[in-house]
């Protein structure tokens, strides 16, 4: 499991005593975690609604090419890497649901340095 | 590395995306082609590199759990018996574990100790010296 959130391994912090004084929370993060939260989920009766969200066309053209190359990757691959690897057909389709709803046309954006 | 989303002035200081506007109804290109390219580009080498210090094996694993056991003990030198039961509680049998501790000193962390006669009785078992650089 930990191979889905940690990307990093911190070394154990020395000991500190407790303190009052604690950082804030961003308010842009808790705005959008509220939003998400209150995203509406029933109709004007109150009952629940579900909804399926699909993928365009051209975003199942590209899922599958990735999926292809996981799966030419990940032979290549064992253990943890492997095991870790194969998820990232799911955490892809969660991601990409996430920026769709979160980001709309920014997602084209994103830059990684 | 990091990764940023490149928003514009006013966009950053609103989270319109999930606040203002309809929810999507299908999962674009652009953002299937954003998810991909993070997972890719940034997310699997983190995972990778966090993966190669957590260790790849149980070999590695136990690699591990002794130096932190060694790190935390400060223990300047250790037989097979203290690493088999104190680091490694019983996990590994003796010939294991000396395979192990082999692995780390061609690793580097340990040093064999030249055996010492104890007399008409033979020999001591062999014992390893620690690295200093580990604490």
């Amino acid at each position: 499991m930990y191979g889905r959130f940690l990307y990093a391994w911190p070394a154990t912090p020395d000991y500190r005593p407790l303190t009052n004084e604690a950082a804030e929370v961003e308010p842009e993060l808790q705005s959008a975690l509220t939003a998400l939260i209150r995203l509406p989920s029933e109709d004007v009766d109150g009952v629940f609604v579900p909804q399926s969200v699909w993928l365009s066309d051209g975003a199942i053209v590209k899922f599958e090419e990735f999926r292809q190359s996981v799966d030419v990757t990940k032979r290549a691959l064992d253990g943890h890497e492997r095991q870790w690897f194969v998820k990232g057909e799911t955490t892809v389709l969660r991601l990409a649901g996430t920026l769709a709803y979160d980001l709309g046309d920014r997602a084209g954006s994103i830059r990684i340095e | 590395m990091t990764w940023a989303i490149g928003l514009g002035a006013s966009a950053s200081n609103s989270f319109d995306g999930i606040t203002g506007s309809l929810e999507p109804k299908t999962i674009d290109e652009q953002s299937m082609a954003a998810a991909i390219r993070l997972w890719r580009e940034f997310f699997w080498p983190h995972a990778r590199a966090a993966l190669r210090q957590i260790g790849l094996s149980d070999r590695h694993k136990n690699a591990r759990r002794v130096l932190r056991w060694l790190k935390a003990n400060r223990t300047a030198d250790i037989s097979v018996k203290d690493i088999r039961r104190e680091a490694l509680a019983q996990a590994l049998d003796a010939e294991d574990t000396e395979k192990l501790l082999d692995g780390l000193t061609k690793a580097g962390w340990l040093r064999r100790k030249p055996l010492e006669p104890t007399g008409s009785a033979g020999c001591k078992g062999h014992r390893w010296l620690v690295n200093p650089i580990l604490y």
